[in-house]
């Protein structure tokens, strides 16, 4: 069967439109300014690749751009991970209540907004009343003070923290693309005597494998966006330890002024960005129709 | 044909959804162009403001806007933009910087003055003040030059005085058998003393905008001779790696290691000030308007505000700097003068007078009068006027002479130089090198 | 033989969802104890309970923010994003799925650029956009924002969905004489449900609690939405944690109540073998 092309078309050109309406200009802008020199009050000068080369030989870009790679490469791994373990689990009695309580609370994470979650944990991480060195003090009965956040040797551990465990939404979209499955499958293999970990892990992840892709690409894109979390938190430091792309965008725009600055450091994540969907898609195979 | 005609309709209907939502807000454009049509004197202002829901300021911000509104209302509309938290607000106004629409009266902190002046908004309000000499008189010659451009040019205008030594909780100190300190070997003898009594000296905070730490460093600084105090007292100064910053910076890691809290390090001011209120350290470095605080039994413990004393810092150094206060980035002659009218509200003596009852800020002007039952209410305000007569070191704060980068460097390199991972000397290398990247 | 094999499966499981449940549990309890605390206690105690029942955070939230006015611009905003989104993207997902044409590749390609587009690089030209078309300070501008933000999720999962089920369905409605559109709503939405129950879920989260761009492209109470309001308790000298995690409790509860409600149409089709070739 095949759809004719006045179809595409016009089930293409409302979302062509809509992302034009929202992302043209700012890619434009972004492209072009990336090789300008633009501060507010001055006119716009074009200096060719200058802001790149001032780029590459910037230690603060390097811990960004290295932070950045580290974060998109944990919460495409053990990330998806656990969303995906999750999903298993829980579709095994989908129907029962602390299937549905489980779901639920492992969503809520993802539900309360960044500025309440960021102060969670900077309450919960604290040195000096946080629960988790309250809990420390109680098992080992010793004084025991972490600056969790602050000290250079857990602060990017305990950012990552915030967000590495709470995959619900990677869950979400696996428990959905599972109800495409046929169902026959399944009955099939009981049948066979297979364990329901055998029939997960040999026959339900392989027919996953768009929605593990879909959320891989999700999961590690969102970490090309994070952002009001860390400012909220540890601001990128202590120096430059948990500095990553978006906040140095957000330092070079915002504090700096240096917008064509800032807009090459635009492009690079792009960039980033693009390789990163291009390796999951490879590993995945996705786009392809078997 | 059916087809067609179903998706004619579909794509018919989704434009006539963009239609009508955009018919509805140009109806309410147009309508309200027509009303102020009809008054031709009506002057729109646009006034953008951060003093909403808890910010201290927010109750004198208000009865300001009343009184503007008493005395103006009738040919001046005004349109508040309200934008929460301080940062928001700084986020916002550089955005519409950037596209030149700064609204008509704005506050210049954190950056915003120098784009205003810079994308060719801001106004010179110099001629307008002087016009009215009956306003220039409640404003202190002091203010005025505070935020004098170099080319004589005003910018912006304020009406108070940000004055800054240091609370100390008054038990403790009886407990520890001291004094507030006269020098800073004193000062640290006495940090010694609390500690060895089993109290926390002081509270500290390096997170936002590292505040109540960064008063203490300043206060280090420009108490260290004329070459410190100069430091302190300069906009954007050369470097930062002079030998009084470095002095400071390494006796600030001394406090920072043995004198403060656990969380002190990363804390935010609110987890600092808490520590002070409820009576788990001794001291803390902060202007008076925090002294409501001491009062409100849902902040301080019970019968806090007995305890608390204030003290100027050592070598008799107070902060004392005026902020940059507001812009005007109004366009035409009419808009001007009727922000020069808000900022009139602002900052003339009633302004002043609101400040001060209602936030306890300290007026610039000398025609506040400062009641005996103003004095009597404010105990703690009322010994700081006394105290601030016999000032040797006047000296500003980070968050006016830096750039907004090195203050934020300041919150990323205390955890560095606190954990032995950079030095001083090093620490005020990275700030010179945040100065750099604003220049 | 086959319980002791039985049990080195579902302890580990046992376990893994324990601990996963306890890492979310504590810090959404967290949150909901704090609403009723003052200040000081949360600032000072690790997990005791509130001395009293502070119900004047609830009331501070109503008293100093306007967070009621906000209620009804969230619900408008982020619904009507969510339908926009989900039927624009429905329509493209569903071409992108099935359909073999040239440029597949580099429309896939396009709308990734979406998820890759900085939010700081965004907030400039979006504001000159936005009024540049009069949409600045409504709330349509929001939902058009709000909508584009959502395209690359959105067409993920419903693509994604889409080449997961069998074609037999469409082929025999294809057969049997129905025409394209007729097919596409009267078979293939109702068979996508746990798809767009899916991305409306997300989508619907990335328009509930969207802050900057909320705060940038509006001006007045008539259009800004719920996650400004918390704001109102972040002031730099004077925050109220009390006030703020009473107003986050309340801005998330119908955030809750909409998950669980999609979540019955995610899971229903689970067991129902909704495809069957």
């Amino acid at each position: 069967m095949k759809i004719k092309k006045k179809w595409v078309v016009a089930f293409l050109v409302p979302s062509t439109l809509l992302f034009l309406f929202v992302y043209a200009l700012s890619l434009v802008v972004l492209l072009v300014t990336s090789f300008t020199q633009w501060n507010i009050g001055q006119e716009i000068k074009f200096i060719g690749i200058q802001n790149y080369v001032e780029l590459f030989t910037s230690t603060v870009f390097k811990a960004a751009a290295l932070n950045t790679v580290k974060w998109v490469l944990l919460q495409s791994s053990v990330h998806v991970l656990i969303g995906v373990m999750f999903a298993l689990v829980v579709s095994r009695r989908a129907k029962s209540w602390h299937a549905r309580f489980a779901r639920t609370v492992f969503m809520i994470p993802n539900i309360i907004s960044s500025a309440a979650w960021g102060m969670v944990f900077l309450c919960i991480l604290n040195p000096k009343f946080g629960l988790l060195n309250s809990i420390v003090r109680l098992l080992s009965q010793e004084e025991y003070s972490q600056n969790w956040f602050m000290d250079p040797k857990t602060a990017f551990l305990s950012v990552t923290m915030i967000w590495l465990p709470f995959a619900a939404t990677v869950a979400l979209i696996v428990s959905a693309e599972m109800t495409a499955v046929d169902s026959t499958v399944y009955e099939a293999a009981s049948i066979d005597g297979a364990t329901y970990f055998q029939t997960s892990v040999y026959i339900t992840l392989p027919l996953m494998k768009n929605a593990i892709a879909t959320g891989t690409i999700l999961s590690a894109t969102s970490m090309l966006q994070k952002l009001d979390i860390i400012l909220m938190t540890t601001n990128g430091g202590p120096g430059t330890t948990t500095i990553n792309m978006p906040l140095l965008i957000y330092e070079t725009s915002m504090r700096e002024n240096n917008y064509s600055l800032a807009s090459a450091q635009g492009i690079i994540l792009i960039m980033m960005g693009l390789v990163s969907i291009g390796i999951i898609n490879r590993i995945y195979r996705m786009n392809k129709e078997d | 044909m059916k087809r067609k005609v179903l998706a004619l309709f579909l794509v018919g209907a989704m434009v006539s959804s963009f239609v009508v939502g955009c018919g509805k807000s140009d109806g309410t454009d147009s309508g309200s162009q027509s009303e102020s049509e009809k008054n031709e004197d009506i002057v729109t202002l646009k006034y953008a403001t951060y003093r909403v829901g808890n910010h201290p300021s927010a109750a004198q911000e208000k009865a300001c806007l009343d009184r503007f509104e008493e005395l103006y209302g009738d040919e001046i509309k005004l349109e508040i933009e309200e934008l929460p938290s301080d940062q928001a607000y700084a986020d916002k106004m550089k955005v519409l910087a950037a596209s030149g629409e700064l609204p008509d009266v704005v506050d210049g902190k954190n950056g915003i003055k120098e784009l205003a002046i810079d994308n060719g908004q801001a106004v010179d309000i110099l001629p307008m003040l002087e016009d009215d000499q009956e306003w220039k008189a409640d404003l202190s010659e002091d203010a005025i030059q505070a935020n004098m451009s170099e080319d004589g040019k005003l910018y912006s205008l304020v009406a108070l005085t940000q004055l800054s030594g240091y609370f100390y909780n008054t038990e403790m100190f009886a407990d520890a058998g001291i004094e507030p300190a006269k020098t800073w070997e004193e000062f640290m003898d006495n940090c010694e003393k609390l500690d060895a009594k089993g109290h926390t000296p002081l509270a500290l905070m390096t997170g936002e905008n590292c505040w109540a730490t960064n008063i203490l460093l300043a206060a280090m600084i420009g108490t260290n001779g004329e070459a410190g105090n100069e430091f302190m007292n300069t906009k954007y100064p050369d470097t930062y790696q002079t030998p009084e910053v470095i002095d400071a910076l390494e006796r600030m890691k001394v406090l920072l290691e043995k004198y403060t809290t656990e969380d002190a390090i990363g804390a935010l001011y609110a987890n600092a000030a808490n520590n002070f209120m409820q009576g788990e350290a001794a001291m803390f470095c902060n202007g008076l308007w925090m002294t409501p605080d001491f009062e409100n039994p849902e902040k301080s413990m019970e019968g806090f505000s007995d305890k608390v004393g204030i003290a100027m810092f050592p070598e008799n150094g107070l902060m004392t700097t005026y902020p940059e206060g507001w812009v005007v980035c109004a366009d035409s002659p009419e808009k001007q003068d009727a922000a020069m009218k808000l900022l009139k509200v602002f900052t003339d003596a009633e302004g002043q007078q609101a400040a001060m009852e209602y936030t306890k800020d300290v007026p610039c002007g000398n025609n506040v009068e400062i009641t005996d039952q103003f004095a009597a209410e404010n105990p703690l305000f009322a010994q700081m006027m006394e105290d601030r007569k016999g000032t040797e070191y006047a000296f500003a704060t980070f968050d006016v002479t830096a750039y907004p980068t090195v203050v934020d460097s300041f919150s990323k390199y205390y955890p560095d130089l606190v954990y032995g991972n950079i030095t001083a000397e090093e620490m005020a290398k990275k700030l010179d090198e945040a100065a750099e990247s604003s220049k | 033989m086959k319980r002791i094999r039985n049990y080195i499966v579902k302890v580990p499981t046992f376990i893994f969802v324990g601990v996963i449940i306890v890492m979310s549990v504590v810090p959404i309890l967290w949150v909901l104890v704090s609403s009723f605390k003052l200040n000081p206690e949360i600032l000072s105690s690790t997990f005791d309970f509130p001395t009293g029942l502070h119900i004047q955070n609830y009331v501070n939230a109503f008293r100093v923010s306007p967070i009621a006015k906000y209620y009804m611009n969230s619900f408008f905003v982020s619904i009507t994003a969510t339908v926009l989104n989900l039927v624009v993207m429905g329509m493209a997902g569903y071409v992108i799925a099935r359909a073999s044409f040239k440029l597949k590749r580099f429309f896939r390609a396009m709308f990734s650029l979406a998820l890759l587009v900085p939010g700081a690089a965004l907030l400039i030209p979006l504001y000159t956009t936005i009024k540049a078309v009069g949409l600045y300070d409504t709330r349509l501008g929001l939902i058009l924002v709000y909508a584009g933000f959502g395209i690359p999720t959105t067409l993920f999962i419903v693509s994604g969905y889409f080449m997961a089920i069998p074609r037999e369905l469409e082929e025999s409605a294809y057969i049997d004489g129905s025409g394209f559109l007729n097919t596409f709503i009267k078979i293939i939405v109702p068979l996508g449900k746990p798809a767009f129950a899916t991305a409306g879920v997300l989508q619907f989260l990335t328009c509930w609690n969207e802050f900057q761009f909320a705060m940038t492209l509006t001006t007045g109470h008539e259009s800004r939405t719920l996650p400004v309001a918390l704001y109102y308790f972040k002031s730099a000298f004077a925050s109220d944690y009390g006030a703020m995690f009473a107003a986050t409790v309340m801005i998330s509860l119908p955030s809750i109540i909409i998950y669980i409600l999609m979540q019955k149409q995610i899971v229903t089709g689970l067991t129902g073998g909704a495809v069957k070739g």
